[in-house]
């Protein structure tokens, strides 16, 4: 298997062309078949939910996908009589804002502190990292009732920080950048050779020079994951938008689409899996314009994808 | 991953901070400083625009805080070098705030009893008593009002009793017994008034009197803070005989009284019915006729919050009907953490080899599509996992197992049954990450070893055993410790899916449910169920919590290189 | 000397930019803003007539839609930190619950107060003091498929007859159970939720003894409690569809007037999925229940309302939030729910304006029903007992007899009740 990797792509296609019908199934058919079973699991609750915003009713009930093909539940997310009382326009705005503005602010706070981390040299560098690490470990949704207070306690000194405000919910997420993102990105910093470093420095560049102009565009990819990685984690962020949040006009949509079915007597599945599928779209988008730099995004740079 | 350093690297990395100290920083260019003093500026505005709010509000405590963290932050980016903390400063500040402030507020929480019952200051359960006391008189004739108002600008209420349309009685008095009582007016007094409609509901009532001004609907409302809570009294002694006040709607009085009266001198509550008295217990926030005493009798059910040092843990360790089912879920817990953190990876890793095959076509589609769940919010999937595990509905049930009634699969409410829903749509949200990243590590792996491993003649089965799989751990360990702790507050997954359900033996204290793990559970004592919110015995419990997986994980780090990585 | 220099410069210019950039503090919430939180059908059902009251008598209403899940908790955190509503709009059986939280304060009804029945008002009561205006009642009834049943059952054999021929369906949660659809079935075994004490609940559970038995039995009984159909919440079309089809033996549903727009409404259900077509008002029967056990059934009503944050007497908006509340218990705006949403009012001038038969059906059923308790520790009865209730139906009793895992359920709950 190894050796076939390392032949050049005209001979494997050749190698390939050649090959028998049994030994193609020995080889790579059965690797087809798991490949389809898999992307099948992988699909079918997307394509649910796909299906289901398409029907009329709410559910899937004939209990064949897709039997329905009926626009109506996006025409009546953005209908302007509705907005008034379910602004969903108002919750992709806010979304996107929120979720923009946070994955920006995170990626360059995080990134500099990797770049500290990585190439400075400082007293509790070690325990500062590993406190990073562990102090994410807190269990969050536990500190709501802190996270209200300390918001609340803002609000009565400082309303644009408090609650209310989407200056207060993009500063708790912010506050939890350093620990979300600094590790993964200090070890990519690492591969980043230190003699383009000192180079500059011998060439007179100041520290901020060699930082935004070298380092900076050199770990692109990896500022481009982390802001796609804290962009779906503010979008899929149902939690914390509630505590902060007051007016149904400031929601975002995580938020927002629990309209469609905290009533127990009229949930509406088919709205919301519109909704869910317009929250989607944009985030598996740009997840699948950047798939080349994820998994060295993940792996810190340990490993490159 | 990095290699160990040998001692000349290290002699070479300790030479080589020395020259970077020296030469720290290089010479500022001009167009940097000025963008950094823009961003100076910002945040001193910033700061400036918060402290005159503290100023105006005389919050000392806040403002010097506020001062000396500004302060900090330019001498930190206006004097040269110290480089570290001027990469640093931005994350950390945020992280002291916003972060670690909330670690430390609930680490205080826990040492109270904050909760249903004592759910503010003592202040607030002082004012709600006090407002709960007083009571109207609901057998005493509602009496439409005008409020009116003297050449002092002394208020007081005219009503009419319009109980007998044809005869209204009228009466007249203000807040002071001795100088403007309450009273029925006499004849004289009579001639003065003009009658009119009631502008509530037409009825025809006394309007106005001479010598005082009606108010008109708009100064009502000016004036509603001091006419909302005025007080006529009825009798010289207003706690025995009564007093008017303004029913919400500022239409009419009605006789009311207080049932229980606060004394500020001795912080108690006496009950006018029974005087009996109730003492501000601070030991277990609130109003009790017995101090200490839990079950001693209470003025109310609304205290207030009060330290109660280890009370939260002592219950967490000490209480009979907290241990059974805490053991059991604390396994679940790590059971369900390490079977998703196992699965998915052992998915994940299968995955990552059989595609990492350059021979198979379309292996981008099927790369594309499988990290698809990656991708996809996670609540949103969690929702859509809920639905087709329905019983009677789903689409599992009774499209793809195509089942009958009768026969269907309890996906949500048979505890095992649950536990396994659960860890299947764990599995599907988490192997895409574990693909993605076995197949980054693989790829990693420098092809002279799998080769030299050939030429020893290993099999394909040796290769991966002997010499891919223990690098792919070296490598990915980190990130599966921190897998680990992830699932082990999963409460996204546990919560929107199953809601910890289906729930265990009714005949405990606490709602242990089938799936519930450890942080779910907790959210029920916090935010749920029982005889109310305890935040006071949930942040306790996150506490705990945060020291367990905190705790694994570091050990765990410390096995791994990480710590050496950080040399 | 040069950095010093330099830093002093530094220094002065961000002292500059800093002045030129300050701003303004914000400006004061205006005094005639009343925020109410809701949930989106209390919205929907007042908010139309009562910004037309509003906007005559220059108010303005703030209503925030918030989850109805979350409402009551949020009120309880954000209200003593200032920043919670002025009104809080929910269901009576909170009024416990906001109390011992000290969040709420008692309100009067003024003139108001002689429209509203004493079971209205007493949901809203705590130790005999009002905290809560009624807004609107609900009570659960026998809902039939004229078409499937001419007479409705109205003797015990007849009921018990229909319930073992499967008819009967309740929407009831298999987990969680459903101690509110229940009460028609337990309350017919001389059972109660807790023990009465001229006309009001005591805090001792009146599920348990001799009684209890004998419904945990039938609960369990092939022909009792299992023939029940149920349906998950989710399951909200197969209860509408079965009651439609004409093919399907279910006739009756344990429900309340909440589930007549569905039934008015198409559907489809089950697999291979069968479409059901809307039922005119003509075909729904609404009656009262039967006794399963032989005793009275006394079911439980609900009345939604509205709370005065403790946060507003004495304020300075003190009086207008008053004026919102008295408008709300007031005829013109109860009617004009009625007449939009099809809710029985609770200020009975309006009931009196009802003559929709199904609504009078359900207000029939309701004469019997004792509103639902509001204890603090109410959240955990409902818990205990559902839970109770569906683990004997789904047999999962943990080795227990029904009888005995039912009482054991209940003396849990009882000594959980005395230790808190």
């Amino acid at each position: 298997m190894t050796t076939l990797n390392e032949l050049e792509p005209t001979d494997r296609v050749i190698k390939q062309r050649r090959m028998s019908p049994l030994k193609w199934a020995r080889t790579l058919g059965w690797k087809h078949l798991v490949g389809i079973v898999v992307s099948l699991y992988a699909l079918f609750p997307i394509l649910y939910i796909l299906s289901t915003s398409l029907t009329k009713a709410g559910s899937v009930s004939s209990g064949v996908l897709f039997s329905d093909f009926f626009l109506g539940n996006y025409t009546a997310l953005f209908d302007p009589a509705k907005q008034h009382d379910r602004p969903f326009t108002r919750w992709v705005i806010n979304t996107v804002v929120i979720a923009s503005i946070n994955a920006v602010a995170s990626v360059f706070i995080s990134a500099l502190a990797a770049y500290a981390f990585s190439r400075m040299r400082f007293i509790g560098r070690r325990g500062g990292l590993m406190t990073l690490i562990l102090i994410q470990m807190f269990p969050s949704i536990l500190g709501l009732v802190a996270i209200y207070g300390i918001l609340s306690e803002i609000t009565k000194y400082f309303p644009p920080l408090g609650l209310g405000s989407l200056g207060g919910l993009i500063m708790i997420y912010l506050g939890g950048s350093l620990g979300g993102g600094t590790y993964l990105m200090y070890g990519f910093f690492n591969t980043v050779p230190k003699e383009l470093d000192e180079a500059a420095k011998i060439d007179g560049a100041t520290h901020t020079q060699i930082y935004f102009k070298i380092i900076l565009r050199l770990v692109a990819p990896i500022l481009a994951v982390q802001a796609l990685l804290s962009f779906i984690g503010t979008v899929s962020d149902y939690i914390l938008p509630s505590v902060v949040f007051n007016k149904p006009e400031q929601y975002t949509l995580a938020l927002g689409l629990q309209f469609f079915i905290d009533q127990p007597y009229s949930q509406n599945w088919a709205m919301f899996c519109a909704g869910a599928v317009i929250t989607a779209t944009p985030v598996v988008a740009l997840f699948m314009f950047l798939q080349r730099f994820i998994t060295s995004g993940l792996t810190g740079g340990a490993v490159k994808g | 991953m990095a290699e160990q350093q040998t001692p000349e690297q290290k002699a070479r990395a300790k030479a080589r901070a020395k020259v970077a100290r020296k030469l720290e920083g290089g010479v500022p260019s001009l167009r940097g400083t000025l963008i950094k003093i823009a961003f100076l500026a910002l945040a001193d505005a910033g700061a400036l625009f918060a402290s005159m709010l503290l100023i105006a509000q005389h919050q000392w405590l806040y403002f010097s805080v506020l001062l000396g963290a500004t302060l900090l932050i330019n001498w930190i980016y206006l004097r040269r070098g110290n480089l570290p903390a001027k990469y640093l400063a931005p994350g950390v500040i945020l992280l002291i705030c916003f972060q670690i402030s909330i670690v430390f507020f609930s680490g205080f929480i826990a040492f109270t009893n904050y909760g249903a019952l004592h759910n503010g200051s003592k202040e607030d359960a002082i004012t709600s008593i006090k407002l709960s006391a007083i009571v109207t008189d609901t057998n005493a004739p509602f009496l439409y009002v005008s409020p009116v108002e003297d050449s002092n600008k002394n208020l007081e209420f005219l009503a009419t009793d319009t109980t007998d349309a044809a005869n209204p009685i009228i009466y007249l008095g203000g807040t002071d017994w001795a100088k403007q009582p309450w009273h029925q007016l006499s004849a004289a007094e009579l001639a003065n008034i003009k009658m009119g409609p009631s502008p509530a509901d037409g009825t025809v009532i006394a309007l106005s009197i001479k010598g005082f001004k009606t108010l008109t609907q708009d100064q009502v409302i000016a004036r509603q803070a001091e006419l909302s809570s005025l007080k006529v009294p009825l009798g010289a002694n207003v706690d025995k005989a009564g007093f008017m006040a303004l029913d919400p709607s500022a239409t009419g009085v009605q006789r009311t009284f207080y049932d229980a009266i606060y004394d500020p001198k001795a912080d108690t509550f006496t009950r006018q019915s029974d005087g009996k008295v109730f003492y501000a217990d601070e030991s277990i926030g609130f109003f009790d006729a017995k101090k200490g005493d839990l079950h001693s009798e209470r003025i109310s059910d609304t205290g207030w919050r009060v330290n109660i040092g280890l009370g939260n843990f002592n219950r967490i360790f000490g209480d009979k009907s907290l241990q059974k089912p805490l053991l059991g879920i604390f396994s679940w817990t790590i059971v369900f953490a390490l079977t998703s953190v196992v699965s998915t990876f052992v998915v994940g890793l299968a995955l990552a080899f059989l595609f990492n095959d350059d021979r198979i076509r379309g292996k981008k589609v099927y790369r594309s599509i499988m990290i698809l769940p990656y991708a996809f919010p996670a609540f949103l999937s969690a929702y859509v996992w809920k639905g087709m595990f329905n019983t009677n509905a789903g689409f599992i049930n009774t499209s793809i197992l195509n089942l009958h009634k009768g026969h269907m699969i309890p996906w949500l409410t048979d505890p095992t049954w649950a536990k396994f829903a659960i860890l299947l749509c764990n599995l599907w949200l988490g192997f895409p990450y574990m693909f993605l990243i076995t197949t980054g590590a693989l790829q990693a792996i420098p092809s002279e070893l799998t080769e030299s491993a050939m030429i020893d003649g290993a099999t394909n089965w040796q290769q991966f055993r002997l010499i891919k799989l223990p690098l792919l751990l070296i490598s990915l360990a980190p990130l599966l410790i921190s897998s680990f702790a992830f699932n082990f507050n999963n409460f996204t997954v546990i919560y929107l899916i199953t809601g910890g359900g289906p729930s265990g033996d009714p005949s405990l204290r606490v709602d242990a449910g089938g799936t519930d793990i450890l942080i779910s559970f907790v959210y029920k004592i916090a935010f749920s169920t029982g005889v109310g919110a305890d935040y006071g015995l949930a942040s306790a419990f996150s506490v705990l919590i945060f020291f367990i997986v905190g705790g694994i994980s570091f050990f765990s780090f410390r096995r791994t290189q990480f710590l050496e990585d950080l040399a | 000397m040069k950095i010093l220099k330099r830093t002093a410069a530094l220094a002065a210019v961000a002292v500059a930019a800093t002045a030129l950039l300050a701003v303004s503090v914000p400006a004061q919430a205006a005094t005639s803003t009343v925020t109410i939180w809701g949930d989106q059908n209390t919205h929907d059902a007042v908010f139309p007539a009562l910004s037309k009251w509003a906007k005559t008598n220059k108010i303005t209403v703030n209503y925030v839609v918030k989850d109805f899940g979350q409402l009551r908790a949020q009120s309880i955190t954000a209200i003593p930190t200032g920043s919670g509503p002025d009104i809080i709009a929910g269901a009576h059986d909170w009024t416990g619950k906001l109390l011992g939280a000290g969040v709420i304060a008692p309100v009067s009804l003024g003139a108001n107060a002689k429209n509203f029945s004493k079971e209205a008002l007493s949901g809203f009561s705590v130790y005999g003091k009002l905290y809560g205006v009624p807004a609107w009642t609900e009570n659960i009834a026998l809902v039939y498929n004229k078409n499937k049943v001419s007479k409705p059952a109205a003797t015990t054999a007849e009921w018990k007859k229909a319930i073992a021929d499967g008819t009967v369906e309740v929407g009831f949660n298999a987990t969680n159970g459903d101690p509110y659809h229940f009460a028609a079935l337990d309350t017919s075994f001389g059972l109660s939720q807790y023990k009465r004490l001229n006309g009001a609940w005591t805090s001792q559970i009146g599920e348990g003894g001799a009684n209890g038995a004998k419904f945990a039995d039938w609960l369990a009984a092939a022909d009792g409690g299992k023939a029940l159909n149920s349906g998950n919440s989710g399951d909200w079309d197969t209860l509408n569809g079965q009651l439609q089809d004409p093919n399907s033996k279910v006739a009756y549903w344990i429900t309340g007037p909440w589930a007549i727009s569905a039934l008015e409404s198409d559907h489809a259900y089950g697999k291979p999925a069968v479409k059901t077509t809307a039922l005119k008002p003509s075909e729904i029967g609404v009656t009262v229940f039967p006794s399963v056990g032989g005793s009275a059934v006394h079911q439980f009503s609900g009345v939604r309302g509205y709370w005065e944050s403790v946060k507003v007497p004495g304020s300075a908006k003190a009086l207008v939030v008053g004026k919102v509340l008295n408008a709300l218990a007031g005829s013109d705006i109860q009617t004009a729910v009625y007449k939009l949403k099809q809710l029985i009012p609770a200020n009975q001038v309006s009931v009196a304006k009802v003559t929709d038969p199904i609504l009078l059906g359900f207000g029939k059923a309701g004469k019997a029903a004792y509103p639902m308790a509001s204890f603090v520790f109410q959240d955990t009865t409902w818990s205990t007992l559902g839970k109770a209730e569906a683990a004997i139906i789904s047999g999962n009793t943990q080795g227990k007899t029904p009888a005995d895992f039912w009482q054991a359920a209940i003396d849990t709950l009882q000594s959980t009740i005395d230790n808190s």
